[in-house]
């Protein structure tokens, strides 16, 4: 109690508050707009806490990683373009309630899911910490293989109609991650002996090239076939979520709010994987599966719960063990250690006073977002007003610049314009984005504890089955997929009328 | 090195500085873009770098995060600016792993060095109830018993796996091990879950378990003992003879970049690593503030290319 | 305007043309990345490439059966190949191709000026150029825009935030 009360007292001091502050503003900003993430602007403030004390340096690191992480909702939502690549599955009905005229609804209802997931997972690592790292211990190559390939099937859940066509988005994303430099074995792949290739396909760039490329294009063809502007989107009223409505997706933001504290408190998985499979769970606990993707409300607020719980839970491995789950948390860790911090085992005994002090920041910045982002939905909400095409010219700027960004690299703009193309033409050949992403995500993942595995056991295939977490995943995903396959396998041999007009295997919207 | 050698070297040092100032009066005129190679840990130590030249310059240091292909896509960036001092590198011995893995098709000599900034001594550890006290229980046990050992470090090819190699040949282990690259330094964990038997990391990542008496840090690899760990015996001490293998950082630019330009550089990097800020930080980042101009840093990267190229070749890992 | 015929013929084409995709992917993976010990660098990307082979090769087979099933719809789509259905949607192809071409090319094109020539200076035509391409030849709209994304990036990322600004090799202006 006593330590609570120190660390209130550095933790309220205007300085800290005002770094938290500055830095949840600058996070919701590189999230919220698209092309930007807050991985780069977690680069850039790293060099700025250098001048603070330990509390607000961390205290702006963390605000920049918590106001990155709500702020990839606002473009999601508004735009179709997710701001990180957790937010893609927050596209998936956000974007269809914007088209409904309820931007300002959606938004405010994701804010406060974002909060709720990220102060669950906050009580999560306070009571708990060495229960969830023992547990995310546990979880070694074969164990998280068995779990993403887990979240790989989900797909079959979310692609609507063919099988086929969700499988073939899922390898093509897979596909795409291999270029590049093998950091296992350090060989090149697929880079023509040019040093250019050797930096691979980095996954916001993927990110720019699915999302935004094609919505540019969309928004060109568009103002080319009609002379007039029409602005369907024009209703942008600035109407809050009533908190009986949020009481209403209590159950479901907690059971969010566990995946994500659990998938983040594993390492080499992270947001997205957590956001799709906490999707996937609304979508099936839901009363009324078909209307997601229709902009069913559960449908954002599951992911945003599970993207943002992800923070609390990613911070277990970080302060406890020493590991960084993603980019992101690995610039907290440099924070964290150029003030003193070292994580591990020992930073709970001797800097207690700075462990409290970080759960009051993480507290303090999920204040100032819900703040932040519930004053300015008034504001986003104007970016509707914007006619689609002058919108569409800033948008190819932003993500100019953001791809650029990432890495400083011309490669990377240029990448994200030749992908793009090849999205849209995916697009256009309804092939399903959503197994697209997810190969994107997973692949170097999967590819890694796949293989690890496989030199942990010595070359021997009884590693995934000899583990039972293992097993269960992989047993569950191939179930998943194999009665999926059998379903459309069947309604496409059964089907003998040439009147209907669909199949499983050649479904389109 | 020798104190003495290095009061020596430091007073040349300044008297060069002071004999070319006055042609360099004019550099820098504009941002100098230091471009780096990796993230996390050193990204840090390059933007503290640069933040502290800055301050020593007229024209502040900018750090670029140039990352990817393990180093090859930032070191072929600055390779193609011209050597005019304006664009250096945060550079490692990445410049001699990506040159003989193949992934870049030119050598050290590419670049003119200015000045080292510090090194990094890899560490070896194992869980604290392994019962190896030093690396040569740990050889002496396994040789015994004929049992493999699964050690695990970063991806082939890079240091800490040259270490690993170089450290099992030092206690002849070479046959009877596994190599299990991870990446994220996710192998201290590996360790203890007891996937692993042994990890090779850089001692950050151990020390916090170190301390709480999970996991045991047998030993550093570098000739002498770190000053930050001076409990920590060195590798040779620990059993594995005749290992002396440190990670070393420092700055370089196009080669033909004009002496006088070099010497400003050297000079603000100098008093930068000198600064209290770079000590202290040199302390909770783990590594090693050891300023050497750049004639010895030279010297220093041509003797360690050797080491490293030949140390591929034997691994297999050199490219044709 | 989605008759089963059209979406046939699309997954055919789609299907068709991953296959294509992937035996050459299958080619390049296996002549150029080594095979490395265990399950080494070629074995992912060499498995990825045969799956796509064979889940193209069913997209394939799967719309030639219903093509052949559903035989009767298709002859009558191509009967009026020259109808005006067919030729507005013939329009709206290239249409959509020239836009794909046009808005990838600039981003491109962007990305290499950016760094030749400098945020600034690369920023201030792409902008004008993309509006001229949208038609609109309102100056104020132009100057407005063109001069309103590139000084407010520059100032709000470059200056407030000191995030890092390409300065431009060939010419360095900021």
């Amino acid at each position: 109690m006593d330590l609570l009360i120190a660390a209130l007292q550095v933790t309220v001091s205007p300085v800290t508050l005002i770094a938290i502050f500055s830095g949840c503003l600058l996070g919701v900003i590189f999230g919220a707009i698209p092309g930007l993430t807050f991985t780069v602007a977690m680069a850039l403030v790293v060099p700025m806490s250098f001048a603070l004390d330990a509390a607000p340096a961390i205290g702006l690191l963390l605000g920049t990683y918590i106001g990155g992480m709500t702020g990839g909702s606002v473009s999601a939502i508004l735009l179709g373009i997710p701001g990180t690549p957790s937010a893609a599955a927050t596209v998936l009905d956000g974007y269809p309630l914007t088209r409904h005229g309820k931007a300002s609804l959606a938004l405010g209802t994701a804010v406060v899911a974002s909060a709720f997931g990220g102060f669950v997972s906050l009580i999560i690592m306070m009571f708990s910490v060495d229960f969830v790292a023992g547990l995310a211990m546990r979880f070694g190559p074969a164990e998280t293989f068995g779990l993403l390939i887990f979240g790989l099937s989900t797909i079959c859940g979310l692609s609507a109609g063919s099988i086929v066509k969700g499988l073939i988005g899922a390898i093509i994303g897979l596909m795409v991650m291999t270029i590049g430099v093998d950091e296992m074995s350090g060989m090149q792949r697929l880079t023509f002996g040019t040093i250019t290739l050797q930096q691979g396909i980095n996954i916001l760039v993927a990110m720019i090239a699915l999302f935004a490329v094609p919505h540019v294009i969309d928004a060109f063809v568009q103002h080319y076939r009609s002379d007039r502007e029409l602005n369907e989107l024009a209703d942008v009223r600035a109407e809050l979520p009533s908190i009986r409505d949020l009481a209403r997706n209590f159950w479901l933001m907690l059971r969010c709010s566990l995946i994500g504290t659990g998938v983040g408190a594993i390492p080499g998985t992270g947001g997205p994987i957590a956001a799709f499979l906490a999707y996937a769970h609304a979508k099936k606990t839901s009363k009324t599966p078909e209307k997601f993707g229709q902009g069913a409300m559960e449908g954002v607020v599951a992911p945003e719960t599970a993207n943002n719980a992800v923070t609390g839970g990613a911070m277990i491995p970080l302060l406890s063990l020493g590991i960084p789950g993603d980019p992101a948390t690995a610039i907290l860790l440099s924070g964290l250690l150029i003030h003193g911090l070292i994580p591990g085992p020992m930073l709970f005994l001797e800097h207690s006073l700075e462990i409290y002090e970080i759960y009051l920041a993480i507290v303090a910045a999920y204040a100032f977002v819900v703040a932040i982002q519930l004053l300015g939905i008034r504001f986003f909400v104007q970016l509707l007003r914007v006619p689609a095409h002058l919108l569409a010219v800033g948008i190819v700027i932003m993500c100019g610049y953001g791809a650029f960004t990432i890495r400083n690299s011309v490669f990377d703009v240029v990448a994200a314009a030749v992908l793009g193309a090849m999205a849209y033409g995916l697009n256009r050949a309804r092939i399903p984005l959503t197994p697209i992403i997810l190969g994107l995500v997973l692949g170097p993942s999967i590819e890694r504890e796949f293989r690890t595995a496989m030199i942990l056991s010595e070359g021997r295939l009884d590693i995934f089955y000899t583990s039972v977490p293992a097993a269960g995943f992989l047993l569950v995903a191939f179930l998943i997929v194999g009665i999926q396959l059998f379903k459309s396998v069947r309604a496409y041999f059964a089907k003998s009328s040439p009147k209907v007009k669909s199949d499983a295997s050649t479904q389109s919207n | 090195m020798p104190v003495k050698l290095k009061t020596a070297l430091i007073g040349a040092v300044a008297a060069t500085a002071i004999a070319t100032s006055a042609s360099a009066q004019e550099f820098p005129t504009k941002p100098v873009e230091m471009t780096i190679l990796f993230g996390s840990t050193a990204q840090t130590i390059g933007q503290l770098l640069a933040d502290l030249m800055s301050k020593n310059l007229p024209e502040p240091v900018v750090p670029v995060m140039r990352s990817g292909g393990g180093g090859s896509v930032g070191y072929q960036y600055v390779h193609s600016m011209d050597a005019d001092g304006y664009n250096i590198v945060w550079n490692s011995n990445s410049i001699s792993t990506s040159f003989h893995s193949g992934k870049i098709d030119f050598d050290y000599t590419a670049f003119t060095p200015i000045a080292k900034i510090s090194t990094e001594v890899p560490a070896i550890a194992v869980r604290a109830d392994s019962g190896w006290e030093t690396i040569g229980d740990m050889a002496a046990d396994l040789l015994a018993s004929g049992e493999k050992l699964k050690i695990g470090a970063s991806g082939d090819g890079s240091f800490t796996h040259l270490t690993t190699e170089a450290l099992l040949a030092a206690v002849g282990l070479s046959d009877q091990a596994i190599n299990v690259p991870y990446d994220q330094g996710r192998a201290p964990v590996e360790l203890l879950a007891g996937r692993l038997d042994a990890a090779v990391q850089w001692p950050g990542q151990f020390i916090s378990h170190h301390e709480a008496g999970t996991l045991r840090i047998l030993c550093l690899t570098s000739a002498e003992r770190v000053p930050a760990m001076p409990d920590i015996p060195t590798c040779a001490e620990s059993g594995a003879e005749g290992i002396d293998i440190e990670m070393w950082r420092g700055l370089a630019a196009p080669a033909g970049t004009p002496d006088d330009v070099i010497m400003v550089l050297q000079d603000a990097a100098e008093k930068a690593v000198a600064s209290a800020e770079f000590q202290e930080a040199s302390e909770t980042l783990g590594f090693v503030p050891d300023f050497e101009d750049h004639a010895a840093f030279g010297e220093l990267i041509a003797r360690d290319d050797a080491i490293i190229g030949k140390l591929m070749a034997d691994l297999g890992l050199k490219a044709q | 305007m989605e008759t089963p015929g059209h979406s046939n013929r699309r997954d055919l084409a789609t299907g068709a043309s991953l296959f294509v995709l992937s035996v050459v992917w299958v080619v390049i993976v296996y002549v150029t990345v080594p095979t490395g010990s265990g399950v080494g660098p070629r074995a992912f990307p060499l498995v990825l490439g045969l799956v796509l082979m064979a889940l193209s090769a069913i997209l394939v087979g799967a719309s030639l059966g219903n093509r052949r099933r559903e035989a009767e719809p298709v002859p009558a789509a191509r009967a009026d190949a020259n109808g005006p259905e067919r030729k507005a949607a013939r329009t709206a192809l290239r249409l959509r191709l020239q836009v794909l071409v046009t808005v990838c090319a600039t981003i491109a094109i962007y990305g290499y000026l950016m760094q030749k020539l400098g945020f600034v200076v690369a920023t201030f035509p792409t902008v004008v150029t993309l509006l001229l391409i949208l038609k609109e030849r309102r100056i104020l709209v132009l100057l407005g825009m063109g001069l309103g994304i590139t000084f407010g990036c520059w100032l709000v990322f470059g200056k407030v935030l000191g995030a890092y600004m390409p300065g431009g090799t060939w010419i360095s202006l900021f």
